[in-house]
């Protein structure tokens, strides 16, 4: 299928058709300063003796990649100009060709996931309806020059639609709305984020009843199996203002929408984390049977009770850096209280047979981790444990047993927690990973002398102390000149960062920092042209993002401060967050 | 797991009938309500000391209660948590059918794997068979498996039976579900007991079972029962 040799800058990141990269390796920022380090190290405690490893080729070979793919882009149809309803039109212009096949294709889809076409057919027609020309022209990524060719692709590509694709316009303006698509709030939610199994079938979706959606699902599905078929594999698009990623892992498929400033590459990422939730819930091996087994499986029944995992998961990459930074928070404590803690926890649980982590989390952030030599826990798999602490209510009142899967572990097998907290008076949660199933009262004893000991030392009153502390502001730090700041040590893969200032008490305001920091973490790692410094000023604030071998930083300020405030300043928190080092960070990586 | 406590009491049913907050009641004498619904994920383990008199002389014991995850992704997993329990709690909400078929599996489940288990019925949210209890003033819930079906099962399986509830649908009024240390008995008090009464006789339930957990440990079968429930 020969195509013109323009650019697709409807396309965010090119799909590779060449064999020379996994797929699987264009997932993003996020996920390459995890993998980085050759199989099975990957873990924090590589992240804590060394530095991230950059792979100097790997620029070099996506580029080439880029360029092959822009030969061979059998998707160059797809020329995304509306929101998701709009694609399956979407994706049947330019030549009649490729047209009609994708016209087939989708038929075929439809039909395998029994979805009338009229049901989709209807999902384009409020576009149709409102056909402003925004929607229309395309609005279009500025690294590519030959915008000016793909409109006139477009224009003629709205002159050829094929029979079939009129016989489904004609047949769209008789049918009725199709509820919660057309309901503007849905439609204007910031982002969306959809799961659904590979037959099309919807497992989850961020808004609305995922019920209610299952035309769009199949739609999903549909577009994913058609590149599939091509050989290929779809990524990203973007389209009427929105950024629209895939994940195809296993048998599921993850789509994520987005309006704000993601990049596809942060996505993926996100999609990522959706992805390993299931798994913890499910393990790779149990998803794998039940699909197995039965295509057509409604995943819907085994997640029962857990989408509240993945809703605040998806709610919380929205707001926390963490994700973005690929880092934990650390609760600051002097260093001799820390160590203190964590001889405590190793003492206590020298008796235990298999305990491969046991990680003490306070506020979201971490108090200590204890690992088991020659076993690592990955942010990742951290990030998902935090969540679950925090969404779940019940373990401050009884000790829970529960079996967890750990994906950047192991994603094929459960190990069992032991997850309580610490007292009524210290909000401190322990978190004890074991491999047994069977020695909750083992480690349910542990956790009484630990509890035991901390008292007689002294140390629960310090966790305490540091949580309320932890509300502190760049003022209160003694930086009034900053709003907000973000810091993280790229060796420990932890960051620090107050609580911000009036300006972004907000949440509006708070979004509108987030999404800079966003656009900013992937311009400074951006694979084509990673930068090392932005300073970037507009009517609301000035924010500063700086990446270095050892540090990532970015900083918010008032839109009035200069330059030589901003430097002056940043010289002053480095200087800080290197003299609190031992107390913002955990820098050594004790084992049992 | 080889528990420390004396007496393993585990409860089993399917989500959103009750377990957990039977045991927050039982453990902390208190109840969250429903908004604050929340699933238990895996199972969590509380425990209760309590005194029973052995042939005259007290004697302190240790109940450990395994309150387990009603997801059915769990079920594969429960036969860790019941192991070697002396009681099963089997709970079914009285509005919802689905409920009452797990129960019905567990109890085969239980039967055929831990012998010395005894099994417990009992049948949640009784409220909501009131109209006046219904906050919004709706009708009450038709009961949705006959109380007669529930009492010959509960023979069959020589299941102690209970029923409980909540009074009123204000958080601050007390549950009228009892597990009274130090003989933890399952029943309701006085007042609400007149009141399922009434509406036993309108679904035909049987809320007059009253037992012991403790029947579940063959020591304490002696002295345990003098001071039963009125």
């Amino acid at each position: 299928m020969a195509t013109p040799s323009g650019a697709w800058p409807a396309l965010a990141s090119p799909i590779p058709t060449s064999t020379d990269m996994e797929p699987t390796e264009a997932i993003g920022v996020g996920e390459r300063l995890f993998a980085t380090t050759p199989s099975g190290r990957n873990y924090l405690s590589d992240f804590m003796h060394s530095q991230e490893p950059i792979d100097p080729d790997h620029d070099e070979d996506e580029a080439d990649l880029t360029a092959e793919a822009a030969e061979d882009y059998r998707l160059s149809t797809t020329h995304m100009t509306g929101s998701l309803h709009e694609l399956q039109e979407d994706a049947v212009i330019k030549d009649d060709k490729t047209q009609q096949e994708v016209a087939e294709v989708m038929q075929r889809s439809m039909e395998a996931c029994q979805i009338n076409p009229d049901t989709v057919s209807r999902l384009s027609s409020p576009r149709k309806r409102s056909s402003a020309s925004p929607a229309l022209s395309p609005e279009l990524d500025t690294d590519d020059e030959d915008d000016d060719d793909d409109d006139d692709d477009f224009e003629d590509a709205q002159e050829s639609l094929s029979p079939s694709q009129k016989r489904l316009e004609s047949q769209s303006s008789s049918v009725p709305d199709p509820g919660i698509m057309n309901s503007p709030t849905w439609r204007q939610q910031r982002k969306h984020v959809f799961v659904l199994s590979e037959s099309g079938k919807p497992i989850f979706s961020q808004h609305g009843d995922e019920d209610e959606l299952a035309s769009l699902m199949a739609v999903m599905q549909a577009m994913v199996s058609y590149v599939i078929d091509m050989g290929d594999v779809l990524k990203s698009m973007s389209a009427g203002g929105k950024q629209i990623a895939f994940l195809h892992k296993g048998p599921l498929i993850l789509v994520a929408v987005t309006q704000g400033n993601e990049s596809a590459s942060q996505l993926a990422v996100q999609l990522t984390y959706v992805y390993h939730q299931i798994l913890s819930i499910l393990t790779l091996g149990q998803l794998t049977r039940i699909f197995e087994r039965k295509p057509g499986f409604d995943l819907r029944k085994m997640l029962a009770g857990s989408e509240r995992l993945i809703q605040s998961l998806v709610r919380a990459m929205d707001s926390d850096p963490s994700f973005m930074l690929s880092a934990v928070r650390v609760l600051p404590l002097a260093q001799a209280i820390r160590d203190d803690i964590t001889k405590t926890v190793i003492q206590s649980c020298q008796k235990i047979k298999n305990l491969v982590f046991a990680i003490m989390i306070a506020d979201n952030k971490l108090v200590a981790l204890i690992r088991m030599k020659k076993y690592y826990i990955h942010p990742a798999d951290l990030h998902l444990l935090l969540n679950l602490v925090n969404t779940t209510e019940s373990f401050k009142h009884s000790e829970a047993w529960l079996p967890i899967c750990l994906p950047k572990f192991d994603p094929s097998g459960f190990v069992h927690a032991h997850i309580s907290y610490l007292s009524d008076d210290c909000q401190a949660c322990l978190l004890m990973i074991t491999a047994e199933r069977d020695i909750f009262f083992e480690v349910s004893e542990a956790k009484g002398k630990i509890v035991e000991v901390m008292t007689k030392n002294n140390t629960l009153l310090p966790i305490s102390e540091s949580m309320t502390k932890s509300k502190e502001t760049p003022a209160d730090l003694d930086f009034p000149e900053l709003r907000h700041f973000l810091y993280k040590s790229r060796s420990a893969a932890q960051f620090t960062s107050p609580i911000a200032a009036t300006a972004y008490q907000d949440e509006k305001d708070a979004d509108r920092l987030h999404g800079i920091y966003l656009e900013m973490q992937h311009q400074l790692h951006s694979p084509h042209r990673p930068l090392k410094l932005i300073y970037r000023g507009d009517s609301q604030e000035n924010v500063l993002g700086w990446v270095t071998q050892t540090f990532e930083l970015y900083a918010a300020f008032s839109p009035d401060a200069t330059k030589a405030t901003a430097i002056k300043t940043i010289n002053a928190v480095l200087k800080w967050c290197k003299k609190e080092e031992t107390s913002l960070f955990i820098l050594n990586a004790p084992t049992f | 797991m080889s528990p420390p406590s004396d007496v393993k009491v585990v409860l089993l049913g399917t989500e959103y009938c009750g377990k957990s907050s039977l045991v927050e009641r039982y453990l902390h004498d208190r109840f969250r309500g429903e908004n604050c619904y929340q699933n238990t994920v895996g199972a969590a383990y509380g425990s209760k000391l309590f005194e029973i008199n052995v042939n005259g002389s007290p004697r302190a014991l240790i109940m450990g209660i395994w309150d387990t995850a009603g997801s059915e992704r769990y079920q594969s997993m429960s036969r860790l948590y019941y192991r070697s329990a002396r009681a099963a709690i089997l709970c079914f909400d009285i509005t919802c059918r689905e409920s009452w078929a797990k129960v019905q599996f567990w109890k085969k489940e239980v039967q055929r794997h831990e012998r010395l288990c005894r099994i417990y019925l009992c049948a949640t949210k009784m409220d909501k068979l009131l109209a006046e209890d219904q906050a919004d003033g709706t009708e009450g819930h038709a009961p949705a498996i006959e109380g007669a079906v529930v009492s010959r099962f509960a023979q069959e399986s020589e299941a102690a039976l209970f029923h409980t509830t909540r009074i009123g649908s204000s958080p601050t009024t007390n549950f009228v579900f009892h597990l009274n240390p130090p003989h933890f008995t399952f029943g309701m008090p006085l007042a609400a007991r007149a009141r399922a009464r009434s509406l036993s006789t309108e679904s035909g339930l049987c809320c007059e079972v009253v037992d012991t957990l403790h029947r579940a440990l063959p020591v304490t079968k002696a002295g345990a029962h003098s001071d039963e429930e009125p």
